[in-house]
């Protein structure tokens, strides 16, 4: 009966077709929800609980003192006319625990410090596929913090802090437990660590600038098949720290001014089978500090005006050092042992004093990198007083006629003499 | 007279008996690992019968390096109280927590606390085992065993 009437079936067509077009329109078109205060949002926090996923968020010109908000949805987050969140010293302020959210163009500030919750401006946990780009962070604890996070992306973000005191400070860009991120184009100064990676697998760090850090411009814990390339760590607490890993490649990078009594350009500790390749490291306390690693390929780079170029401790093995050029540093190569395991080849060393007879390019007697100076000052630092002094000359003019203390086998016999490019 | 050689004496002795000393956060570096020491919550540190001091970042350094870089038998261990950062305390009179949701510098993640009941709170809010010192070596060594 009721199929026969015209009227019901239209009043059906149009019931049915609102019924798909509102949710179409609730799901599948994504909005955009204003927020400030002019418009009917005026906090963030309501904002987002009336969002739906793949809507877009849009913080207008203000500040925002909210925390702990919670991200639960894939949204995209974005400002117009720089907004502000504060965190007011005390809180925590963005957690977002979707996958597939998009943070960008924010200022944050004032993420408070916290000894037992590492309090952040934003943080990532247990989520894929994010992206935080084009973000200003002041003055926060951690700023942008990963965790149990994969295939995301972190982008050209600026990151400042100021505390003086390193255990009150936590660090830039902070990964814990993480796979496949790209960390790109960022700049970062005044944190604890500039970019901390703790348990990551398979990520990118390019192209960043990390200075005045109080501690490591970057550090890597136990962070197997990671590559670093083109970044600048600048007069940082204590340089570099790649500890506990194994497979980093680092090209291409600039390591200065990192100087201090216990500064390196690069600090290796206990890592194994990676590549050191065509960085400089230019006015280091050391260039590169080695200590329990092996098999690690040191090739193509500039070691100029450093301290010590290279410290290389004596439980370190099978570790090659090819085609570097060692320009006018105090030391070239220092060691603790007379004993030494590893390899040297075809450098340039400016402190060579040897000829070459046959014009092939290499020296015809072997340079010793080792100073026997060295060797005293690594054993007993105070000696350094003595560096430039005549003694020491004696020293080592004495020890390159007999070769008694310094390690017989760490010689490079094929010097370079000219400069490699 | 006699106050004076008493006075002399305590002096004396009290120069060559072991004494521990702070740590110097943010300058001080770590003997085991060579990191810089900047966790105020992990602090720890070694004394030797000679008074000589190893400074360290965490429990598990400390433990290593006790485990394999000391010939001394009469050194003692100081470990930091989580609630009381700028205290050390010794290591057998402190309780030990070994929890993912407490992360120490190394990554092994024991806390100490100096009392049971700190301890018993801790392991309520953020899990974790109860470890005895004896069992915190076993666990560093086998985890570190390759380091």
């Amino acid at each position: 009966m009721l199929i026969g009437n015209g009227k019901i079936n239209n009043i059906y067509f149009w019931v049915i077709t609102y019924l798909v077009i509102s949710i179409i329109s609730n799901n599948f078109i994504a909005k955009e929800i204003h927020v400030g205060n002019e418009y009917f949002y005026k906090n963030l926090t309501s904002a987002i609980k009336a969002s739906k996923p793949h809507d877009k968020i849009i913080l207008h010109k203000g500040k925002y003192l909210e925390h702990d908000i919670i991200i639960d949805k894939q949204i995209e987050l974005t400002s117009v006319e720089n907004a502000v969140i504060d965190g007011q010293n005390k809180y925590h302020i963005i957690l977002v625990k979707a996958d597939s959210v998009k943070i960008s163009g924010i200022t944050f500030i004032n993420a408070g410090i916290s000894f037992i919750d590492d309090n952040a401006a934003v943080k990532l946990d247990s989520v894929k596929g994010c992206i935080v780009s084009n973000n200003v962070f002041d003055n926060n604890f951690f700023a942008i913090y990963l965790a149990r996070t994969s295939d995301s992306i972190i982008k050209d973000n600026k990151i400042k802090a100021y505390t003086e005191k390193e255990s009150y400070s936590g660090n830039g860009i902070h990964l814990w437990y993480c796979k496949n991120i790209t960390v790109e184009n960022n700049f970062i100064s005044g944190q604890r660590d500039g970019i901390y990676f703790e348990f990551v697998r398979d990520s990118n760090i390019k192209k960043n600038i990390s200075e005045n850090n109080l501690r490591y411009g970057l550090h890597f814990m136990f962070s197997d098949n990671c590559n670093y390339s083109n970044n600048k760590f600048v007069k940082n607490g204590a340089g570099v720290a790649v500890m506990y890993t194994k497979k980093v490649k680092m090209f291409k990078n600039e390591f200065m001014n990192n100087w201090g009594p216990a500064s390196y350009g690069i600090l290796l500790k206990d890592i194994s089978d990676s590549e050191i390749d065509s960085n400089l490291f230019y006015k280091n306390s050391s260039g590169i500090y080695i200590e329990g690693s092996n098999r690690i390929n040191i090739n193509n780079n500039n070691f100029m005006e450093n301290g010590w170029a290279i410290r290389l401790m004596a439980n370190s093995m099978d570790n090659n050092f090819k085609r570097n050029n060692f320009i006018g540093n105090s030391f070239d190569v220092s060691t603790n042992s007379t004993k030494n395991f590893n390899f040297f080849e075809n450098n340039f060393w400016s402190d060579y004093k040897g000829y070459d007879i046959d014009k092939n390019g290499i020296g015809d007697i072997p340079y010793r990198p080792v100073k026997l100076f060295s060797l005293i000052v690594e054993k007993n630092r105070p000696t350094l007083i003595l560096l430039r002094s005549f003694f020491t000359e004696i020293l080592d003019v004495a020890e390159k006629i007999f070769p008694v203390l310094t390690p017989e086998t760490l010689i490079d016999s094929s010097p370079s003499m000219n400069k490699i490019l | 007279m006699k106050k004076i050689i008493l006075i002399l004496i305590v002096f004396i002795l009290s120069g060559c008996s072991n004494k521990s000393e702070p740590i110097n956060y943010g300058y001080d570096s770590c003997d085991k690992c060579r990191m810089q020491i900047v966790d105020r919550k992990y602090g720890t540190e070694l004394v030797t019968s000679k008074g000589k001091i190893y400074k360290f970042d965490s429990i598990e350094c400390l433990v290593f390096f006790t485990e394999n870089s000391i010939d001394d038998e009469n050194f003692f261990t100081l470990v930091t109280d989580y609630l009381n950062n700028n205290e050390l305390i010794n290591n057998k009179k402190a309780f030990y927590l070994q929890s993912e949701n407490l992360r120490s510098p190394m990554g092994l993640n024991i806390t100490a606390f100096s009392s049971q009941s700190d301890l018993k709170k801790f392991k309520e809010k953020y899990a974790g085992k109860e470890l005895s010192w004896k069992e915190i070596i076993e666990y560093v060594n086998r985890k570190w065993q390759n380091k």
